[in-house]
């Protein structure tokens, strides 16, 4: 099957995509025929092999060794001599390590005021000054040993009818909790914990443990615990077993729906948006296409004052140097390359580097390595200022484009944004993508028509329309933020009305 | 936490049983078990399943 389905006849002038006058590449906007003619910024060139859509064809001859740019930047070397017209992909173009020259910010880059023609949502104000843009009572397992139980409360209200502004009860059960090292790892693993406990999209919160875990619940409980008064901690051990334990908490759960009930919607300004911008099974359109477009939305967010949060660390990874220009200050940009600079680390202590990266569906879909999937995952956040970076399952403390150490494999990339304060998630595909978050609505974009009519689904927003020649970038980007406000307000995305509620915690350190 | 446990070897140290006999309880109801009567993890519905990841998150 194609990856685009284009009804508007293909031509000689429109079959490629030239994206930056000093690209050496173009990328098929359609699957390109061995022999076809196409004329590519006023170029006559000939496909010299079939070319699937997505992938890159030589605009000119390139010498082995000479750079590949595309989006007007390197992304790697010819590994062989390629001709005008070649398919240029893992075959023949190398990955490199590039050394970046930084330009670092001299000064201080002041926060914009925020605009005035702001728009508003319907949200939950909460005591810290947050707002929710759901109503949950959530179980949270401690550990693994929990998580099970936590499935059997949350189910136990199936069927039953919630009073109207409570969104459910749900479960987070994960792998995690125990057989941590004390540390790094299990901090982290506890601000995760906390995080989704003290989420302004939940109202209420029990945490779950067997008893004898490592990732004990007193630490979430008692005057420093988060949301005092909103977080309440049993376990198995205690409470006599898994279904002693799911009376229990229905005991509990049942205050909690009241209080639940008796919180309203109220106007809330968009200041108070975290969005969460993440990409995954990502192809060659999703830097032309639904990438950009978020970017387009990530920035009317800045100009109202609210954040929009990248994470996924490792698909930054040759893009860092784009970013760093952008830091509100030089501190800001030292803590992002000391984060990118630690993820490198952790990955050398197994083996690994950043090229390991691009998954077979990733290729398969035009990209060729980290560089060039990183080029186009950035756009997601578009091109206001950097103002914080922030490691994995921190507070979001500032508006503005923020960035945070996440890995790319998405679950974990969602449960660190989600920890940071994200009340809302735009998750942008181009091979397909189902996932969600048990407490916050994801917002789907796929790159391309192909997809979105594979997966209608699990989609929310065409952005292969630009693509396809039907839509701009802004208009998608528009499209996505009026979604983004209703959804804020309540309207189900497509991941919450099946039901998607993954949640996997990252672990930075060995099983024990 | 009886509707967890299958076989009380706490009774050893009660001065109530064996190790031996505490050992050929768990052995025929091995047996039974093998031969379809559900534990108790099986009546509960437990199914954990976790992977033992040994490299990093990308």
């Amino acid at each position: 099957m194609s990856l685009l389905e284009i009804t508007a006849l293909p031509t000689a002038e429109n079959s490629v995509i030239h994206l930056h006058p000093t690209d050496n590449i173009g990328v098929a906007r359609v699957p390109l025929s061995a022999g076809q003619a196409l004329r590519v910024a006023g170029e006559a060139i000939t496909a010299r092999t079939d070319i699937p859509a997505g992938h890159k064809v030589a605009l000119r001859g390139i010498g082995a060794g000479d750079s590949i740019v595309r989006y007007g930047q390197v992304m790697g070397r010819a590994s062989a001599a390629i001709a005008a017209g070649e398919h240029v992909h893992t075959h023949n173009v190398a990955f490199e390590d590039i050394r970046f020259e930084y330009e670092f910010p001299t000064g201080e880059e002041p926060a914009p005021a925020p605009a005035a023609d702001a728009p508003t949502f319907l949200g939950y104000s909460r005591e810290d000054g947050r707002a929710g843009t759901r109503n949950y009572i959530a179980v949270v397992a401690a550990s693994n040993c929990a998580a099970h139980t936590a499935e059997l409360i949350a189910a136990s209200y199936a069927g039953q009818t919630l009073p109207e502004n409570v969104d459910g009860v749900v479960a987070f059960p994960h792998g995690d909790g125990c057989g941590h090292a004390f540390g790094p790892d299990m901090d982290q693993f506890r601000r995760t914990i906390a995080g989704v406990l003290d989420h302004p999209n939940v109202s209420s919160a029990i945490i779950l443990g067997l008893g004898c875990e490592v990732n004990q619940i007193d630490y979430y409980l008692g005057p420093d615990g988060p949301r005092t008064g909103r977080v309440v901690g049993m376990t198995l051990q205690q409470s006599g077993g898994t279904r002693s334990t799911v009376e229990a908490a229905r005991r509990e759960i049942a205050t909690m729906i009241d209080r639940a009930a008796s919180e309203r919607r109220v106007e809330t300004p968009a200041s108070k948006i975290v969005l969460g911008l993440n990409c995954g099974g990502s192809d060659s359109f999703s830097g032309i296409t639904a990438n950009p477009a978020l970017g387009w939305c990530s920035d009317r967010l800045a100009e109202y004052g609210a954040a929009a949060v990248l994470g996924e660390t490792p698909e930054n990874f040759g893009a860092e140097h784009l970013l760093v220009k952008r830091a509100r200050n030089r501190a800001v940009a030292e803590r992002l390359l000391q984060l990118m600079a630690n993820y490198r680390a952790y990955l050398r202590q197994f083996g690994s580097t950043f090229d390991d990266n691009p998954s077979p569906g990733n290729k398969a879909g035009g990209l060729t390595n980290i560089l060039e999937k990183s080029l186009g995952a950035v756009a997601k956040a578009g091109a206001s200022t950097m103002t914080d970076a922030i490691d994995y399952a921190e507070r979001v403390r500032t508006p503005g484009f923020v960035f945070m150490n996440t890995p790319g494999y998405d679950p974990v990339s969602l449960a660190g944004l989600a920890a940071g304060g994200a009340n809302l998630i735009v998750f942008t595909t181009g091979r397909g993508s189902a996932i969600g978050f048990p407490t916050i609505p994801v917002i789907k974009v796929a790159s391309n028509s192909a997809t979105y009519r594979r997966m209608k689904e699990n989609i929310d927003v065409n952005a292969g329309r630009i693509a396809d020649g039907q839509a701009t970038v802004a208009d998608v980007g528009r499209e996505i933020l009026e979604l983004a406000l209703r959804a804020a307000s309540g309207e189900r995305t497509r991941a919450e009305l099946l039901g998607h509620h993954e949640f996997v915690p990252w672990r930075i350190g060995p099983v024990m | 936490m009886k509707e967890n446990i299958d076989v009380n070897a706490g009774r050893i140290a009660d001065g109530q049983a064996t190790v031996a006999d505490v050992g050929r309880e768990s052995l025929e109801l091995a047996l039974r078990a093998a031969s379809g009567e559900r534990t108790r993890a099986e009546l509960l519905g437990h199914h954990e399943f976790v992977p033992w990841r040994i490299g990093p998150v990308m």
